[in-house]
C-alpha cells in the first residue's frame, strides 16, 4: 500500500452519504433530486439519501470547498429556478479519489485475507 | 381526496415541518429541500399509489428526525448582547401591558354598558356590577383569545360553539326558574359580545404582531391575567364568606369553566407557535428596537 502524499493527508475527510455525493457528482454537475436519484440507482436502491441528509452533506462540503455551486442549467428544458446545480471543486475531486483509494485498500486487505471470492480488484 | 391533493397536502405538511431546522439552513435549503420531497413524493404516488406515499413519508420522518437536531446542534452560538436583550424584553412587556390594559378596559366598559342597558341583577350573583363583569369580562377575553388561536382554531365556528357551551353551565346552574327567554337572550349577547372580542382581538393583535409581539404571548399572559383573575375571585368570595351555594356560584363555575377552555387554546397555540417563534426571532428583535428607539 503507497504511503499518502503530504496533500492527501491533508485531504479532508468524509463521511458515508457525503461520498456519496462526491461520486454522483464525478461524472458531472447535479441537481439535488438528480443527486439522490444517482445513488439510488447506482447502489440498485440500498442506498437512499433523504432530503435532510443530503442538503445537511452539500452544506458541509460547500463550506469545506468540496463541492461549489453552479450557474449553468445543463436541463435547460423543463428548467425550474429552485434547482440549484452542485458540481466537484478540485479539492472535492482530490477527496473523493483518496477516498475511493482508501476504500480500495481496504478491498485489497479483504482479498489478501480471503474475505472476497471474487478476482482480485487491478 | 384524489392523488394530487394527498400531494400537495404533504408538500405542505413538509415543509411546515422544515421547521424543525435551524433558520440559516432552512432559509438557504428549504425551497430545494421541499422542491426535492415533491418530486419524491409524486414519484411514490405514481408507482405504489397511497402506499408509496405512505412509505416515502416513514422514510422522510426518519430522516428528519436524524438531521434536525444535527444540523440545530452544528449551529454557532450567537454572543448575547445584554443591552440589546433588556430593551427587546422592556419593550415587549410594556407591549404586551398596554394590550391588556386596552383589553381590560374594553370588557369592563362592555360589562358596565350591560349593566346600564339591562337596568339590574339577573338575580346570578347579589353585586350587578360583579355579576356583569362575570358574564361578559370572560366572554369578551375568550373570544380575543379565539381570534389569537388563529392556527387550530376557526373563530367563527369555534366562538359561538365555545360560548353556547361556557354559558350554558352558567345558566343550568342559576338560582331560582329563570325564564327560556332570558337564558337564550343571555347566550345571544354573550354570543354577540365574544363575537366583538374577536373582532377587537383580531385588530389588536395584527397591531400588536406589526409592533413583533408574538401571538402566542398575548395568549400566555392573557390566560395568567384570567387565571389572576378567577383565583382573586375565589379568594374574595372566601374571606368574605359569601354563600357559594347561592348567588356566586353559576358564575364562578361559568369562569373556571372559561379558564380551562382558554389554557386549552393556548397550549395547543404555543405548541403551534414554537416553530414560529424560532423563524420571528431575528424580526422581533430588530422591531423590539425600533419601537424602542421610536418612543
Amino acid at each position: 500500500m503507497a504511503a499518502p502524499t503530504r496533500r492527501q493527508k491533508r485531504a479532508q475527510p468524509v463521511n458515508h452519504s457525503e461520498f456519496q455525493v462526491l461520486l454522483a457528482l464525478a461524472d458531472g454537475e447535479r441537481h439535488g433530486y438528480g443527486i439522490m436519484q444517482e445513488v439510488e440507482s447506482r447502489s440498485g436502491g440500498a442506498v437512499r439519501l433523504g432530503p435532510g441528509t443530503l442538503y445537511g452533506a452539500i452544506k458541509r462540503m460547500l463550506t469545506a470547498g468540496l463541492i461549489e455551486e453552479s450557474a449553468d442549467r445543463p436541463d435547460s428544458d423543463d428548467d425550474d429556478r429552485r434547482r440549484c446545480y452542485y458540481r466537484l471543486t478540485g479539492r472535492g475531486r482530490l477527496v473523493a479519489a483518496r477516498e475511493a483509494e482508501r476504500l480500495a485498500d481496504l478491498v485489497r486487505v479483504a482479498h489478501a485475507k480471503r474475505l472476497l471470492s471474487s478476482p482480485t480488484p487491478v | 381526496m384524489n392523488g394530487s391533493r394527498w400531494l400537495e397536502t404533504s408538500v405542505r405538511v413538509y415543509a411546515a415541518l422544515l421547521y424543525a431546522y435551524p433558520a440559516s439552513f432552512r432559509q438557504r435549503y428549504g425551497g430545494e429541500m421541499t422542491w426535492v420531497f415533491r418530486e419524491l413524493a409524486a414519484d411514490a404516488l405514481r408507482r405504489r399509489g397511497a402506499l408509496g406515499l405512505i412509505v416515502q413519508w416513514c422514510r422522510v420522518l426518519g430522516d428528519l428526525a436524524l438531521t434536525a437536531p444535527r444540523e440545530r446542534l452544528a449551529e454557532p452560538r450567537r454572543s448575547l448582547d445584554m443591552r440589546a436583550a433588556v430593551r427587546v424584553v422592556s419593550s415587549a412587556v410594556v407591549a404586551v401591558v398596554a394590550y391588556h390594559v386596552v383589553m381590560a378596559t374594553v370588557g369592563i366598559v362592555l360589562a358596565m354598558v350591560g349593566l346600564i342597558v339591562s337596568g339590574g341583577s339577573h338575580g346570578i350573583s347579589p353585586d350587578p356590577l360583579l355579576e356583569w363583569t362575570f358574564l361578559l369580562l370572560p366572554s369578551f377575553l375568550t373570544g380575543m383569545l379565539l381570534t389569537q388561536a388563529k392556527p387550530l382554531f376557526r373563530p367563527a365556528i369555534t366562538a359561538p360553539l365555545s360560548v353556547a357551551s361556557y354559558w350554558a353551565v352558567a345558566l343550568t346552574l342559576m338560582p331560582g326558574d329563570p325564564s327560556w327567554w332570558l337564558r337564550v337572550g343571555l347566550v345571544v349577547c354573550l354570543g354577540l359580545v365574544t363575537l366583538v372580542g374577536c373582532v377587537v382581538g383580531r385588530k389588536a393583535t395584527g397591531h400588536f404582531e406589526r409592533c413583533a409581539v408574538p401571538a402566542s404571548l398575548l395568549a400566555g399572559t392573557s390566560a395568567i391575567l384570567i387565571s389572576t383573575f378567577a383565583i382573586a375571585c375565589v379568594l374574595w368570595l372566601v374571606l368574605a364568606g359569601s354563600q357559594l351555594d347561592g348567588g356566586y356560584r353559576p358564575a364562578l363555575i361559568a369562569s373556571l369553566y372559561g379558564l380551562a377552555l382558554i389554557a386549552a387554546l393556548t397550549i395547543a397555540n404555543l405548541i403551534m407557535g414554537i416553530a414560529k417563534h424560532h423563524n420571528r426571532r431575528e424580526r422581533f428583535g430588530r422591531s423590539a428596537l425600533d419601537l424602542v428607539e421610536g418612543a
